[in-house]
């Protein structure tokens, strides 16, 4: 299906413009440029465009402040020519390989044009389509379920989305989780056994189960009782693991997002814990060889002088010990005793007068008694103390030895140290803010905990559900055989159980479509974005989870979608689109409001040869800011689109230039 | 009447003096807050001992009480027996004279004084240096000490 032309009239800033987006035979590429300023209507175009095929402006900034469709200056000028009513009206003429080979949609809005207030009065809408046999067949206006088939059948609502974009759509896809689940629900119409299933169930509970309460029979009530008991706690517990599921998925984006700022900077909070140990560590090796060699120096100026002063205390000591081993030390007698005893002549013991023999053996004592009793003693002290002198000397190496190792073995220790500081503050260097990465650590460590409870207690609830199931089942049966007993109800029992096996039997069959249709579009969008993407090897899978959370996997299978760059994003969502276009067998075209506007410079190129390639084999219209239109999309371009279409605003009204 | 105190020349204990400086610079742990006045001292006796001679002290100071001397004076008394008493052996009484001893001790002590002040600020300025410059000492000392015992 293609667009082969616009014609948009009074249509916000449009009065009346038509643009063509015909496909020349001798061009290779079916892409077209649309180029506006801000502001000209390039998002306008897209919405006047849906309003056309839906009656909806899916692309409007914020509709409780936008001003009404009718553009202002064609309103304007109906008043002044007295006229009371006038116009919107957009056409589009779609062509399409299978019959019909055009179609052209027409909506047209009447709007009440009295004093200031413009109202819209009337909208219809009204189709023509090529025959066959090459007529133009008109749809009546009143047909609402033939445009409607039409519409569907080339581009069905429900997947318009996936057919016209804006730049900020393709950035925040995968932020949308429903966006994917609602995608692969609508394009494989499980929405619709979904919605069938709900109004099984609605009948089920709001006309059957009623009547089951109010009948007479206390023995059905009471079964019933149970079940609606058991039902009220299964609908809890499916409560329960819906807002946990919710939380965890939002903790699970938090964490890849997180991943992504801390990507690749992982151990930053450990590397600066260890640094700032690391640098307590030399901090106190620096005071602990501080202390040490001061230590040392206390040790050589208290040991010092027994060196310096060797000589003398050997000299001394020789002396002492020469006067011990003349046996001059300690002295036997007291000289005193003996120069009194000579004096008096008489023995100091017996009493008795010394003769002359002992007379002259005292005198020869007393000669031989060098050394007073007080130098004697102070010399035994010091004989002693000496002693501990030599011992001081002697145990010097040692001392000194020890002193060295120490200070030798911490000067180690500070040097293996400051290399590990200077390696870890080169690496905190590299870091960027390393302070937030911190912080993002120490987030992302909180919503892992967080999603770990997530998981627990869905874990619990869900062991929860299935008791509640099992009993809910014997319930169902008790109720079943009561309800059998009583004919009155047998006919009500009937119905239910038929309600309840339908559900049963479109629940499984939606479920398997959902999960066939999982698959296959993993498997399809994988194998486009792996031959679109222009850093291959960067990207191993794409997984599609049950609970439809999308995952871009590394060859390590990590979650890669948050830390991407935005035209690896904006590309990945175009890979779902074409494969959803692909699975849904719609073969739309694609309309990309400003595509690079959010693309760095470095990926704008790459992005654009993606597009021009995707156009070799689909339409592809793109709209551009001059800015954004620069020498990069133009060379890659390279002339090579189909239509190229200028548009500029004058006083408020958007014509082609 | 024994001695009571052990002098050394007022200069070195007056405000601004080395012992102020040492105290204030802390060179070589010498401070009061380090080592006991004694030890300092004795420290500078044995440099006294070892890189000067005894030098008369002009206008005395008080720099320790000879009560905190302790077993550090068979140290002292070693000095005057190898300086004064080993000449003549038959004066050896006079060991008890601790005037004596105190009066040789000091001149040393006071030559040590100087030898500091003088590595302090000129020598071993750094005085890690110092420290290694002792130990060298101390070391060669120390091998001699060994090839005597042998």
């Amino acid at each position: 299906m293609r667009i082969e032309s616009v014609k948009i009239e009074n249509f916000r800033q449009y009065k009346d413009v038509s643009i063509e987006f015909k496909k020349s035979s001798n061009q290779e590429n079916d892409i077209h440029i649309v180029l506006g300023r801000n502001g000209v209507g390039k998002t306008n175009m897209l919405n006047a465009i849906t309003w056309c095929l839906y009656g909806v402006e899916s692309h409007l900034g914020d509709r409780n402040t936008a001003i009404e469709m009718i553009n202002t200056s064609y309103a304007e000028e109906r008043k002044l020519q007295g006229e009371k009513d006038g116009e919107v009206k957009v056409s589009i003429t779609l062509s399409s390989e299978t019959y019909p080979k055009q179609i052209i949609f027409r909506r047209t809005a009447k709007y009440s044009l009295n004093g200031n207030i413009r109202q819209k009065i009337d909208e219809y809408k009204e189709a023509e389509m090529l025959s066959e046999n090459d007529e133009w067949e008109l749809i009546d206006k009143d047909n609402d379920e033939a445009w409607i088939g039409l519409v569907q059948m080339h581009i069905p609502q429900e997947i318009n989305e996936y057919i016209f974009f804006d730049g900020e759509q393709l950035q925040n896809y995968f932020h949308e989780g429903s966006k994917i689940q609602q995608g692969i629900k609508d394009l494989t119409q499980a929405s619709l056994v979904l919605n069938v299933v709900d109004k099984f169930k609605k009948y089920v509970e709001q006309e059957l189960q009623p009547k089951l309460r109010s009948c007479d029979d206390n023995e059905i009530k009471a079964k019933q009782k149970v079940v609606d008991d058991l039902t009220e706690k299964k609908t809890t517990a499916e409560k329960y693991i819906a807002d946990f599921t919710t939380q965890s998925k939002i903790c699970e984006e938090k964490i890849n997002k997180l991943s992504a700022i801390i990507s690749g900077f992982e151990n930053i909070k450990e590397k600066t814990s260890e640094l700032n140990a690391a640098e307590k560590d030399l901090d106190d090796l620096e005071t602990s060889h501080a202390t040490t060699k001061a230590e040392l120096k206390k040790y050589l100026v208290l040991t010092y002088p027994y060196f310096a002063l060797y000589p003398a205390i050997k000299s001394f000591s020789d002396y002492i010990k020469g006067q011990d081993s003349d046996g001059k030390l300690p002295p036997k007698i007291d000289k005193s005793l003996i120069q009194s005893i000579l004096n008096s002549n008489k023995c100091c013991i017996c009493n008795r007068d010394l003769d002359d023999n002992s007379h002259n053996h005292i005198e020869e004592i007393l000669k031989q008694l060098t050394l007073s009793s007080a130098t004697s003693a102070e010399l035994n002290k010091t004989s002693t103390v000496l002693v501990e002198y030599f011992n001081r000397i002697s145990e010097y190496k040692q001392k000194k030895d020890q002193f060295l190792n120490s200070l030798s073995q911490i000067e180690e220790k500070i040097k293996s140290t400051e290399k590990k500081c200077e390696g870890l503050r080169a690496y905190i260097k590299t870091v960027p803010n390393s302070e937030s990465i911190s912080k993002a650590i120490d987030d992302r460590d909180q919503y892992r905990n967080a999603f770990k409870d997530y998981q627990q207690k869905i874990g619990s609830e869900r062991s929860n559900l299935q008791d509640c199931e099992q009993k809910l089942q014997i319930a169902n049966k008790e109720l079943t055989d009561v309800l059998q007993k009583n004919k009155s109800m047998s006919e009500l029992n009937t119905k239910i159980e038929f309600c309840r096996s339908c559900v049963k039997v479109l629940n499984e069959t939606a479920n398997e479509v959902l999960s066939e249709c999982r698959e296959d579009m993993q498997s399809k969008t994988y194998s486009l974005f792996s031959n679109l993407i222009w850093k291959k090897d960067a990207f191993k899978e794409v997984k599609i989870e049950e609970d439809y959370s999308f995952k871009l996997l590394d060859s390590f299978g990590n979650q890669t979608l948050g830390s991407c760059s935005a035209a690896e994003r904006a590309l990945l969502a175009l890979s779902f689109t074409l494969a959803l276009q692909d699975v849904s067998k719609h073969d739309s075209m694609l309309y990309i409001d400003t595509p690079v506007g959010r693309v760095d410079d470095e990926n704008r190129a790459n992005f654009m040869e993606t597009l021009l390639n995707i156009s070799k084999n689909k339409q592809v219209i793109l709209t551009f800011t001059p800015t954004e239109y620069d020498e990069t999309i133009q060379s890659v371009l390279g002339g090579k689109y189909n239509s190229f279409t200028k548009l500029e605003i004058n006083e408020g009204v958007t014509n082609k230039k | 009447m024994s001695r009571i105190v052990i002098n050394t020349s007022k200069s070195y204990t007056n405000p601004g003096g080395l012992l102020d400086q040492l105290d204030k610079s802390n060179y070589f742990q010498l401070s009061k807050s380090s080592i006991t006045r004694k030890d300092l001292f004795t420290f500078a006796l044995g440099l006294g001992l070892k890189e000067s001679y005894p030098k008369d002290i002009e206008k005395v100071n008080s720099i320790v009480r000879t009560e905190t001397v302790g077993n550090t004076y068979y140290l002292y008394s070693s000095v005057y027996f190898h300086d004064v008493l080993s000449i003549n052996t038959d004066n050896i009484d006079k060991i008890t004279d601790d005037e004596a001893v105190y009066e040789l001790t000091e001149k040393y002590a006071n030559a040590g004084f100087e030898v500091i002040e003088q590595y302090m600020n000129e020598e071993f300025k750094n005085d890690d240096e110092l420290m290694w410059k002792l130990i060298g000492d101390m070391d060669e000392i120390y091998e001699e000490l060994l090839a005597e015992e042998k």
